[in-house]
């Protein structure tokens, strides 16, 4: 004991007497205090949760990252989302968004990538050209943003986020320029682009700018790019046969199914009844089995569809009555054997429900193995389309709720104080 | 657990009886006035309330550093520091080797209140709870060192003040190797 302890014990001893203490009166402090600790923390918790959903969900904030290996182990798609909404905001498609479960055109002409969660990119400005999705989602194929005369064909790479521009391939319009053109070979961008099974390589109709026969050009992704001449005038891309054959349609009075291979041969004719007096580039689909080939023509309500071993109409395939096929340039998906007509009114034939704020889906286009995988249901799935309103509003609802209590107990405290 | 009248814990009751005269002297000697005392150990014991359930056996040290940290803290949410009477002269003590024991009294809490709040729970600690420096250290949330140099400052100030009172104080009171051997 020090002596300075014995002169502070003394200093204390007496005015410490006068220190009322009271216990009742602590403990409902005690109490009180705790209370408001667990609504601090219980409000907080909701608030993180209600957070963590927000973020989760909406894919804000998420940094891009790859999805699942998909089959063979290869990066891919995993399945095509149940359900596409319309979230509060829409980020660029970054350069590695992972694989791609499909493309969507809203009314307004802008170009959505869609992953397979169901969450959103803005594509670049497409000026009414069709992109391409490869089979398992992963590259992007079409033209860059730019002037016409400057557009350049590139693929992306979606998961490791390299470019490979095709800068001998434009669209034709760099031949109107007074210098010449400056691309040797042309896509015409209002031609389907579609890539090989294999997903190594994208066809589209074109040719050598200029002069010279046109047909398919074939882009690689070292960047090469060639031409196979079409079998002949009135014809329409539809596919690839294989990952070496090129199928066309032809259209005149005789109407055929052409195979063709890389150098232009023909392997393979097959005669068709009749075609409708009205088509266009986007009519002919062929099947992934390649046995049956759809043909759909604007403003209709079936598609044709012709079995190619006998060349005989297997059918029609109804739409649904309310629905309008598709005016703009728009592929066919097939799901199994079903080709699925772009249409104002479904989203893969109502396999895909969208946000109804998103206006009309002009356009939606599904990678293969996407639509192989099948739906992905999605967290939000049972919610309604407004949830994230109604979710801020109810938290909104909370916090002004705990703040009018807090004001209302520290009023009655300091009344209490006042009066007391 | 227990309760009386009013819904107050009776073990916490218990132990407010046992301890609150210990709390209430500690709490004079850290703010030098006898309000500011009661508020400082109503608040303390408001705290170790709140947590009561959770302290077990432990609420004593709880309690000493729930109210030193109010102690400090409370000087820091102050616009300004009580009213002090701050003069280079050391106050006088009264009729000097012949001065009674209220003006010693009165001469030593008049230096207590020119330290700082916090040179003043380490002055509490150190030399009224008897702490050591590691203990201290502790309590405070601070470094050793932090407590040495504290404890420094605030015996010098003081001496400075009270010399006739302080001259034959150490700094080390009780050393953490002290505190062994006693133990």
């Amino acid at each position: 004991m020090s002596h300075l302890h014995e002169q502070l014990d003394d200093l204390v001893e007496a005015p410490s007497r006068q220190v009322r203490v009271d216990p009742a009166a602590a403990w409902a402090g005690g109490v009180r205090r705790r209370r408001r600790r667990t609504a601090l923390a219980g409000a907080g918790a909701t608030l993180a949760v209600v957070l963590v959903v927000l973020v989760a969900t909406s894919g804000w904030l998420t940094p891009d990252r790859i999805q699942p290996a998909g089959r063979d182990g290869r990066p891919g798609v995993t399945g095509y989302p149940d359900r596409v909404e319309a979230p509060w905001w829409v980020r660029d498609l970054p350069a590695r968004p992972g694989p791609l479960a499909g493309l969507v055109e809203l009314e307004s002409g802008e170009w959505r990538g869609v992953s397979a969660s169901g969450r959103q990119w803005r594509l670049p400005d497409q000026q009414d050209r069709t992109p391409a999705l490869s089979p398992d989602g992963t590259h992007l194929a079409g033209f860059g943003a730019g002037d016409p005369e400057d557009a350049r064909f590139e693929v992306r790479d979606l998961v490791r986020g390299e470019v490979v521009g095709m800068d001998q391939v434009g669209i034709g319009a760099s031949s109107a320029r007074a210098d010449g053109p400056s691309t040797s070979l042309y896509v015409s961008p209002q031609q389907p682009v579609v890539w090989s099974p294999d997903g190594t390589r994208v066809a589209a109709r074109g040719g050598p700018t200029g002069a010279g026969r046109d047909g398919a050009v074939l882009m690689g992704f070292g960047g090469t790019a060639t031409v196979t001449p079409r079998p002949g005038r009135a014809t329409y891309f539809v596919g690839w046969v294989g990952d070496d054959r090129l199928a066309w349609l032809g259209t005149s009075k005789d109407p055929v199914y052409v195979e063709i291979d890389l150098d232009g041969e023909v392997l393979r004719r097959v005669e068709l009844p009749s075609l409708p007096d009205e088509m266009s580039q986007w009519s002919g689909s062929l099947s992934p089995d390649e046995r049956f080939l759809a043909i759909a023509w604007p403003r209709s309500t079936s598609a044709l569809v012709y079995d190619l071993t006998t060349g005989q109409q297997s059918g029609y395939t109804p739409l649904s009555p309310t629905s309008t096929t598709s005016e703009v340039g728009c592929p066919t998906t097939w799901v199994d054997d079903e080709p699925i007509v772009p249409t104002y009114a479904d989203v893969l034939a109502g396999r895909v429900r969208t946000d109804p704020r998103l206006g009309e889906i002009t356009c939606s286009i599904w990678a293969t193995d996407a639509i192989a995988a099948g739906p992905q249901r999605s967290l939000t799935d049972r919610l309604p389309w407004r949830w994230r309103e109604i979710g801020a509003g109810v938290l909104a609802g909370l916090l002004l709720l705990a703040g009018s209590v807090t004001w209302r107990i520290r009023r009655g405290v300091r009344r209490r104080a006042a009066t007391g | 657990m227990a309760c009386v009248d009013g819904g107050v814990d009776a073990e916490f009751e218990q132990w407010v009886h046992a301890r609150g005269a210990a709390l209430a002297r500690s709490a004079y000697l850290l703010t030098g006035d006898v309000h500011l005392a009661e508020d400082l150990v109503q608040d303390t014991l408001v705290r170790v309330a709140s947590r009561w359930r959770r302290l077990d056996d432990r609420p004593d040290g709880y309690a000493r550093t729930v109210m030193h940290h109010l102690a400090v803290d409370r000087w820091r949410r102050r616009r300004s520091r009580p009213d002090e009477v701050l003069t280079h002269a050391p106050p006088e003590a009264g009729g000097g080797d012949g001065a009674d024991e209220a003006d010693r009294r009165l001469l030593l809490r008049r230096a207590l209140l020119q330290l700082t709040p916090r040179e003043r729970a380490v002055v509490s600690l150190r030399f009224y709870e008897d702490l050591t420096e590691v203990e201290t250290a502790r309590v405070l949330g601070c470094s050793t060192s932090t407590v040495k140099s504290q404890t420094r400052v605030a015996l010098a100030r003081l001496r400075d003040v009270a010399p006739a009172l302080l001259d034959d104080l150490t700094d080390h009171p009780t050393t953490d190797a002290g505190e062994e051997a006693r133990r």
